[in-house]
């Protein structure tokens, strides 16, 4: 954040963070899931956690998607690894 | 073991699959949220046309083989209607359903008056909606409904054999959806170009369409030899079908992300097959068990039971 700030952030930690940062973001949408078990079919302010837990997992399966795939940053992360020798 | 199912069977699924599909398909589910009406009209008369009514997949292999591909074709269509249930439904044409939580939740519990509900403990007591029963409506449970015990309920003591049939059934219908999605992504990606060329030309799409179809063999695999398993020793048969539903969400849950990252934002867009498929097949993924508790489920049933496998382990074996 502060390199972002500084206008100092390199394509590959820009990467390599979303990377991280969007599978994690699945990951917990469904130990979320698991933990709420057959509530987790709910939704809005009747559902756990007033719906959020619900929202977030529908959100995070576009989270690999939005903002440059999954597969773009992979890319980035792994020219920035073989430096131009691929 | 056979690793298909018998021809007869194969031949009750592909029919099913084109009466599925003549009825709209995938559409048909979008339909049913909007109208949900046609559940207990076209689904039902469609389901009647293909003979459910005299189909007992309790009893023979046969019929096992032929109720499981039902399911499959079900699933592919995302078919709006409780069909595992209803091919379990006794003389008296109450449904079946596993029903393990506080709630009675059980998919299109709407649809029927009176409904077989199992416990956890597998005993079976009837329930049913009631006037102020409403359906979730939504986007992940459109038709998941909670029950009430009835008041001049029977009850009955075992429901384990039906249990394990439903959750058997359930699994075929998983395989049927998660064997759609791959066709699907398939089809995306030799039709979407992007970079100048098609996505399926780029290797990190082959490798994940790959894993896909991998996954799917695997779980169709396991699936027929459960369903064998399930057939000639039902008794010793619950840690394998309780096996085959913790394969089917593990895989459920990767070839859907996969198939639905491969779709790019589309993947969550309901105008594309995928994103209702993977909706509409949650609530077989969370009920009666989610992952986590039919895991535990498992463990419970090999420690009382075993688990037949190629070494020995489980029940009965020294440490």
């Amino acid at each position: 954040v502060h390199a972002q700030a500084a206008g100092e952030l390199p394509d590959v930690h820009a990467s390599t963070a979303r990377i991280a940062v969007t599978q994690c973001d699945q990951s917990v949408a469904e130990v979320l899931f698991q933990a709420v078990e057959e509530e987790a079919l709910e939704a809005g302010p009747g559902a756990p956690l007033h719906g959020a837990v619900e929202d977030h997992w529908r959100y995070a399966q576009a989270a690999t998607v939005a903002s440059g795939t999954i597969e773009v940053q992979r890319m980035i992360v792994s020219k920035a690894l073989l430096g131009g020798r691929s | 073991v056979n690793p298909v199912l018998p021809e007869e069977a194969l031949e009750l699924g592909a029919v099913a699959t084109k009466a599925f599909t003549a009825l709209g398909g995938v559409d048909l589910a979008r339909r049913a949220e909007l109208e949900p009406e046609v559940r207990s009209g076209e689904v039902a008369g469609t389901l009647a046309s293909l003979g459910i009514d005299d189909l007992d997949p309790r009893e023979d292999p046969d019929a096992l083989a032929a109720a499981a591909a039902l399911c499959e074709a079900a699933g592919r269509t995302a078919l709006p209607y409780p069909l595992a249930s209803v091919l379990l439904s006794d003389g008296e044409g109450r449904p079946f359903a596993p029903a393990a939580g506080r709630a009675r939740r059980v998919d299109h519990g709407d649809l029927f008056p009176r409904w077989r509900l199992a416990g956890a403990d597998g005993s079976v007591h009837e329930a049913g909606p009631v006037p102020a029963t409403r359906r979730l409506g939504t986007r992940l449970g459109p038709f998941v409904t909670d029950l009430e015990p009835l008041p001049d309920g029977e009850e009955a003591a075992d429901g384990t054999g039906d249990l394990l049939h439903h959750l058997a059934l359930v699994a075929f219908g998983i395989l049927g959806t998660v064997d759609r999605a791959v066709e699907l992504a398939v089809e995306h990606v030799t039709g979407r170009v992007q970079f100048g060329k098609p996505l399926s030309a780029f290797q990190a799409v082959q490798f994940q369409l790959a894993d896909a179809a991998v996954a799917v063999a695997g779980l169709r695999e396991l699936a027929h030899f459960t369903l064998w398993r399930l057939a000639a020793a039902p008794a010793a048969a619950r840690a394998d079908v309780l096996a085959l539903r913790v394969h089917a969400l593990d895989v459920a849950r990767a070839v859907l992300r996969t198939t639905q990252q491969l779709h790019g934002a589309a993947g969550v867009c309901d105008e594309y097959d995928v994103s209702v498929l993977a909706r509409m097949v949650q609530p077989a993924l969370r009920l009666p068990w989610s992952a986590e508790r039919t895991v535990t489920e498992l463990a419970a049933a090999i420690r009382a039971d075993g688990f037949e496998g190629l070494f020995e382990h489980g029940h009965g074996t020294a440490p």
